[in-house]
């Protein structure tokens, strides 16, 4: 898979990369700043872009004004952004124009060698990667989904991180017919046609959001 | 010297300068000041006594509220305009004094706000007064300057005037008809020299005007005084936000930063272990660095935020400390009582760590010199470079941060550098215990 790395401290690009390697990935292009930023993405058209919130020249939120632009020029692009704060408006932002083939997560999530490449994996395949904190913030808040049982609100957290539904059996110590059910059960709560299972998935996540 | 604007006295002036001031920039515009007077004293007059009459008397229908509403308002308009008028004779208008904000949201609050408010009831004063002493003004004005005009030219047309046209002094029966040529230049004479003195009396009519126009819009002393607290409130806002900016800005770009190297570093060497372990020591010893390194930069941050010795061991102490780690030779000369307040200690140790940073990044000086004394109940703190000098305070820069927070402890920032220096950054914190 082609990956661009964004990330202005060279010692974490390097870093980043260094890993990205390792785990079989090709880094076709690291960048510094938000503009060499798109028009990577828009020269090398990468499988999936990881991308720093904080980019110069303004230091706030350029990169993931950078993302939004991309996919807005293309949609659907899949990018991964790191953020050394759990901000879920940047999370919602991103995940607003409906497409999925987002991942939101700490920074030092990346320390954790195959859950980051997993994520980065997910999110290159049109999944999402929400960070285990930005989902706590978000249950902690629950709004209209008030509808759900406590337990569909736990399935929903897992799948908005990105988790299949082995992965959240597997979490919950449940069954996979048991989680299935609630998946169900969500997806009729929230009214989420039916459709193709991962952008099902992705719209429940979404509505999540949108709730807070 | 030259007359400046509001205060062209009480200086000792040439027979040249008192004669010339006629033909001065400020001499027309106190004229244009005075001339404006009568004009402006008949609309205001008209406005506020008209809505002040037709408000109280319709005031039993309820319909007089808004009309004196709208009065008032249209006070402040015309005591805006005459705020400006005043630049003319003062150099610069009349500061805007603040207006009361109603305490809650409603009408009846923003009604009670303007009511009791003092600015409203001078202002509408003033509409009142500002028509008596315009109309004073504009008579004297234009009365000394026709008298003097005429008089002046007078010996260049006297005898082309038809007999009976000639203009006659002295009373009754005993008139003197000024039909010779000494009396005419005797008029002439006369017109010169209130060609001198009406510039002078106009301009003592105009300053006093203006004067009386501050007393009625202009803010009070206590609100001035305001203005400056409020100013040196909002300084040390800024100087605390620029300062967590900057904190942030550290953590984010340092130790957070080598942390998360240092976390890669470790994830990678847990996935080597047993396949390479040669490189998989290899990543723990870099993780090992980096966590090093971020402790480092924690420290280092920790001593710009609170350095220990400054609480310690006060302020002579901590800048000996900055002097001795800096780069460039300093001479230091400290004279300071026991201790100071802690916030004046803190404000002048950040200023000289600030300056000597710029000394040693951007100067390229050789020596510099450090200063810091009590005089007059003030910290007086002076570093001084033999650098490049041009520097400037310009938003953002640690400078600027510096001035807005000496400003917040009432002090104030002076920094002189010329381009190719010398550099003086010298900061004043009043510091009376």
């Amino acid at each position: 898979m082609r990956v661009v790395i964004a990330e202005d401290l060279a010692l974490l690009r390097e870093g980043i990369a260094r890993l990205l390697e390792e785990g079989g990935f090709d880094v076709v292009a690291s960048v510094d700043n938000g503009s060499d930023l798109l028009r990577a993405i828009v020269v090398e058209k990468p499988d999936v872009s990881v991308v720093d919130v904080r980019l110069p020249p303004t230091f706030r939120d350029e990169g993931l004004r950078a993302a939004i632009e991309a996919r807005r020029r293309a949609p659907g692009t899949p990018v991964l952004v790191l953020s050394q704060y759990v901000e879920h408006a940047y999370a919602s932002e991103l995940l607003a124009d409906g497409q999925g083939a987002i991942g939101y997560l700490l920074k030092e999530r990346i320390g954790d060698v195959r859950d980051f490449l997993d994520a980065v994996r997910r999110v290159a395949e049109g999944g999402t990667a929400l960070d285990p904190e930005v989902v706590r913030q978000l249950v902690a808040r629950r709004g209209p989904l008030g509808v759900l049982s406590p337990r569909e609100l736990e399935v929903l957290g897992l799948m908005a991180e990105g988790r299949s539904n082995a992965g959240i059996a597997e979490a919950l110590v449940v069954s996979g017919s048991a989680v299935e059910k609630h998946v169900r059960s969500i997806f009729a709560k929230l009214a989420i046609a039916p459709a193709e299972a991962d952008h099902r998935r992705v719209l429940a996540v979404l509505a999540y959001l949108r709730s807070t | 010297m030259a007359a400046r604007p509001g205060e062209p006295y009480g200086c000792a002036m040439s027979v040249r300068e008192i004669v010339t001031r006629p033909f001065r920039l400020q001499a027309w515009k106190e004229l244009a000041y005075l001339l404006l007077g009568l004009p402006v004293g008949v609309v205001t007059f008209t406005v506020v006594v008209t809505g002040v009459a037709l408000g109280v008397s319709l005031l039993i229908t309820l319909v007089g509220i808004p009309v004196l509403v709208a009065t008032a308002y249209a006070d402040r308009g015309l005591a805006w305009l005459e705020r400006r008028r005043a630049a003319l004779v003062v150099g610069r208008p009349i500061s805007d004094p603040p207006y009361r904000r109603p305490e809650r949201p409603g009408a009846l609050a923003w009604l009670k706000a303007l009511a009791v408010d003092p600015q409203t009831w001078k202002e509408a004063a003033w509409m009142v007064v500002v028509f008596a002493v315009g109309l004073v003004g504009f008579v004297v004005a234009v009365v000394l300057w026709t008298v003097a005009l005429w008089a002046v030219t007078f010996p260049v047309y006297w005898w082309a005037l038809p007999h009976d046209a000639v203009p006659q002094v002295g009373g009754e029966g005993d008139e003197l008809a000024l039909d010779t040529w000494p009396l005419a230049i005797a008029v002439g004479a006369c017109g010169l020299v209130l060609l001198v003195v009406s510039p002078w009396v106009c301009s003592l009519l105009a300053q006093g005007q203006a004067r009386l126009a501050r007393v009625f819009l202009g803010p009070g002393a206590a609100t001035t005084r305001l203005g400056e607290l409020t100013r040196s409130r909002a300084a040390a806002v800024d100087a605390q936000t620029v300062e967590l900016r900057r904190i942030e800005r550290d953590l984010h770009d340092g130790a957070q930063a080598r942390l998360v190297a240092a976390t890669i570093d470790l994830g990678l060497a847990q996935e080597k272990l047993e396949v390479d372990p040669v490189e998989a020591r290899r990543l723990v010893e870099a993780a090992q660095a980096e966590t090093k390194e971020a402790i480092g930069d924690l420290r280092r941050l920790v001593s710009g935020i609170a350095p220990a010795v400054l609480a310690d061991r006060g302020l002579d102490a901590a800048l000996s400390g900055l002097v001795a780690s800096c780069r460039v030779p300093v001479s230091l000369e400290v004279r300071l009582p026991e201790r100071l307040p802690e916030a004046v200690e803190v404000a002048a140790y950040f200023v000289a760590a600030e300056s000597l940073t710029n000394v040693q990044k951007h100067a390229e000086a050789t020596t510099a010199s450090l200063q810091a004394r009590v005089q007059d109940g003030r910290l007086v703190v002076e570093v001084t470079d033999d650098g490049r000098g041009d520097a400037a305070a310009v938003p953002g820069s640690g400078l600027d941060g510096l001035a807005a927070r000496v400003t917040a402890l009432d002090g104030r920032l002076l920094v002189t550098s010329p381009a190719g220096g010398p550099t003086v950054v010298r900061a004043e914190i009043p510091c009376v215990s």
